[in-house]
């Protein structure tokens, strides 16, 4: 859940960008409209996402705290498959396996430069399926792995694979911000 | 037990020492403000995140070195890695800091804690609530946060008591249903929402404490999904040729969110389709507000035959609608309507060509289909008239051009239409007798003819013969009024001037025109395909008999002539 912020990472992400700038961006001329949209996200026990030491926690926020609460910028780009991001799409959430462990990573990247058909881009695409007035999102690149907070308040969201356990929440509201 | 009190006592007196000593710990930012209630039992983690064990958490008020007791009869102190305040009171607020330290990292962070009063006439500050919102329609829960603290030994979380407004929920209602601790509330309305209390008692030391958590409840409108509509296609077919190039166009007018695809045979459509490719045009609808045209093309560079197997089917998908339409390529049918507009063009073309023909050639025509169809004809009912037509021409005061009149009459005439074609004419000066009344033959014979062929001559003593000769008088007079007869007017010679004529000659000339003879007057046999012969047949009656039989006819006319002439004679005294 570190943020990833390499030295070089700057320098990467000018030559990915020089690299494969035609496709890479999400709206290539005449292609699908890049279309980003915030979300307000709040799991079923109301827990709210915001920000603390670069991780992205969920907890309650009480008063005027209510201001650090996260929204989720997402970019759909199948029927069901999306990039989800916040802090304007520059901070983008992806699935990252190092050896047995699975990880949920916040990735300095922008969403709108994310394409669906770059291998490299699958660890930021999330299954989005919907469940009566909740959703659910599942890493495409972590298959089985659900995004999900604690049952505890002020946790870091996570990811999970046994989302039927009761010790974490996989099921969010997720509103369109208006 | 007492070694242990020592023994953190002296971790206490220790732990400031060393940081001091050790280096400066790195703080990390911190805008949480934490609201408590004034004389509430509250319990607050420290918010940094430990994930790593053999970490020592310390707190500190202000900047103070000295860390907060553990003592827990302290009424703020320190238990686990927990601050406590048993209970709360206004001077309490202000900066905490926590310290997470091992052997080799050290962190902290700056805790501001705001402790209020209720506002008045409530049971609650707003500044400290908790917003939690659910759809209206659906169910859910609220929850009271941060109770954990509170768990009994047996990690039992206390009983809640829930207010609205500081009023008592009634819980088990319809509506309300407690459990542990969290509200769940039934069939949402924009009723419910309001200013929530959720109330806890915690006994500590053997003293109880209140606990109150404020949740100001949001009602969402029920997620209002207005139904996409699909303006095209409209399930329909496209005629399309094979390999040609085709635009299908998907016009949906929805939300921004919603996604519009083309679909054939079931999958979407490739970004590396060799033939298939997806174009978007999403604008600001313009007359409905917060909607969108949300306009997606199919681009069929070339048409397949296989396209024309499945119909293209445009989707478009919101959160929890699907709608589609299709459309079917098909074969291009021949175009019926050009074909009768052809038909119709060429038909009339045909008919107008016709009439032309006809205009030209009718002389022609009318005469050829009396040649060739008379023999099947039925023989017609006779009329009761003895001649074809009754030759009525100037009489003659001289020599000169009266000869060639007299050719024309005597001659040409006869040779052609009797000799040739078997009609029967009446002409005065060889039909008639010497000595006959003029008036009286003129009279009978005109109504026993069919035709009236008027001789006309440019010379003719000024055309007063017709309108001074009684025979012509009552000729015309015959034919015009009396019997309706045709009148055929034959100019010998051009003639330009019509207005000397008489009004009838003019009127019949204005009506049927003349026919003017074009040969000369020498006495040869006439070539009965001439124009002007072909229009006096033309206006002549059909022939009584086909053409062929005319010349076995012929030979009998002089006895039926004789017959004829009898008659007249026979009736001439009793006239």
């Amino acid at each position: 859940m570190e943020i990833c912020r390499g030295r070089y990472s700057h320098l990467i992400s000018l030559l990915l960008f020089l690299l494969f700038h035609s496709e890479a961006t999400c709206r290539p001329p005449g292609r699908r409209p890049c279309k980003m949209q915030a979300f307000r996200i709040w799991d079923i026990n109301q827990k709210t996402f915001y920000l603390r030491n670069n991780q992205l926690i969920a907890g309650y926020l009480q008063g005027s705290n209510t201001k650090l609460e996260e929204k989720i910028d997402m970019v759909t780009t199948d029927l069901h498959n999306v990039f989800l991001g916040i802090h304007g799409g520059k901070l983008c959430l992806s699935c990252v396996k190092s050896g047995d462990n699975i990880k949920l990573q916040l990735e300095e990247i922008n969403i709108t430069d994310l394409s669906k058909n770059k291998e490299q881009d699958k660890r930021f695409t999330f299954i989005r399926s919907e469940e009566g007035p909740t959703t659910s999102f599942e890493s495409a690149a972590c298959p089985g792995w659900f995004l999900c907070t604690a049952l505890e308040a002020d946790r870091p969201v996570s990811l999970t694979n046994k989302p039927e356990e009761s010790l974490t929440v996989t099921k969010f509201y997720f509103q369109e911000d208006q | 037990m007492e070694n242990m009190k020592v023994l953190l006592g002296l971790l206490c007196f220790i732990a400031p020492l060393l940081s001091l000593e050790t280096d400066e710990c790195k703080e990390y930012p911190n805008e949480i403000i934490l609201f408590s209630f004034v004389n509430e039992i509250d319990i607050r983690n420290c918010p940094l995140t430990t994930n790593e064990k053999h970490f020592t958490i310390i707190w500190y008020k202000n900047d103070s070195k000295t860390p907060i007791s553990v003592e827990q009869s302290s009424r703020i102190h320190q238990q686990k890695e927990r601050l406590w305040f048993v209970p709360v009171k206004m001077e309490d607020s202000g900066h905490y800091y926590c310290i997470a330290r091992n052997s080799t990292h050290c962190f902290k962070t700056k805790v501001t804690v705001k402790v209020l009063e209720n506002e008045p006439g409530l049971c609650y500050n707003t500044q400290a609530a908790f917003r939690q919102r659910l759809h209206i329609a659906g169910d859910g829960s609220l929850v009271c946060p941060y109770l954990d603290f509170f768990r009994d030994e047996k990690n039992q979380l206390p009983k809640v008591q829930w207010y609205k407004d500081c009023k008592p929920l009634p819980l088990d209602d319809k509506d309300f249903y407690g459990a542990k601790n969290k509200l769940l509330v039934r069939n949402v309305t924009e009723e419910h929402g309001g200013n929530y209390t959720c109330h806890v008692s915690y006994t500590f030391l053997g003293k109880q404490y209140p606990v109150t958590r404020v949740i100001e409840f949001v009602t969402i409108g029920e997620v209002k999904i207005d139904r996409p509509v699909i303006v095209s296609p409209r399930n329909e077919t496209l005629e399309a040729d094979p390999g040609s190039r085709i635009q299908l166009i998907c016009n949906v007018t929805g939300q921004y969110s919603d996604i519009v695809y083309w679909k054939w045979n079931g999958s979407q459509i490739e970004e590396d389709d060799p033939f298939l490719v997806e174009d978007y045009q999403f604008v600001e609808h313009p007359s409905a507000k917060r909607k969108y045209m949300l306009i997606t093309i199919l681009n069929i560079s070339v048409v397949q035959s296989h396209f024309y197997r499945y119909p293209f089917t445009c989707f478009v998908k919101n959160s929890n609608i699907i709608e589609s339409a299709h459309v079917k390529l098909i074969y291009p049918v021949p175009d019926f309507k050009n074909y009768i507009i052809g038909t119709f063009v060429i038909l009339t073309a045909t008919i107008i060509c016709c009439v032309f023909i006809y205009r030209i050639f009718k002389v022609d025509i009318v005469l050829w289909y009396r040649d060739t169809c008379s023999d099947f004809l039925p023989p017609k009912a006779s009329d009761g008239k003895a001649y074809d037509a009754y030759i009525l021409y100037p009489k003659t005061f001289g020599e000169g051009p009266s000869s060639d009149l007299d050719t024309f009459v005597f001659k040409l005439l006869p040779e052609v239409l009797e000799g040739q074609f078997g009609y029967k004419l009446f002409i005065c000066g060889r039909d008639d007798y010497a000595g006959e009344d003029t008036i009286e033959v003129t009279n009978e014979n005109v109504k026993k003819s069919r035709r009236l062929i008027i001789i006309l001559m440019r010379d003719m003593g000024g055309f007063s013969w017709l309108s001074h000769s009684s025979e012509e008088q009552i000729a015309i007079y015959n034919a015009l009024i009396r019997e309706g007869i045709k009148v055929v007017l034959l100019e010998l010679e051009k003639i330009q001037d019509y207005e000397k004529m008489p009004e009838s000659i003019q009127f019949i000339k204005r009506k049927h025109g003349a026919i003017c003879w074009s040969g000369d007057f020498k006495e040869r046999p006439q070539c009965a395909k001439t124009r002007f012969w072909k229009n006096v047949r033309y206006h002549m009656p059909a022939p009584r008999q086909s053409p062929l039989s005319t010349h076995h006819l012929l030979t009998q006319d002089p006895v039926l002539d004789t017959k004829e002439k009898l008659r007249a004679e026979t009736h001439l005294p009793l006239g």
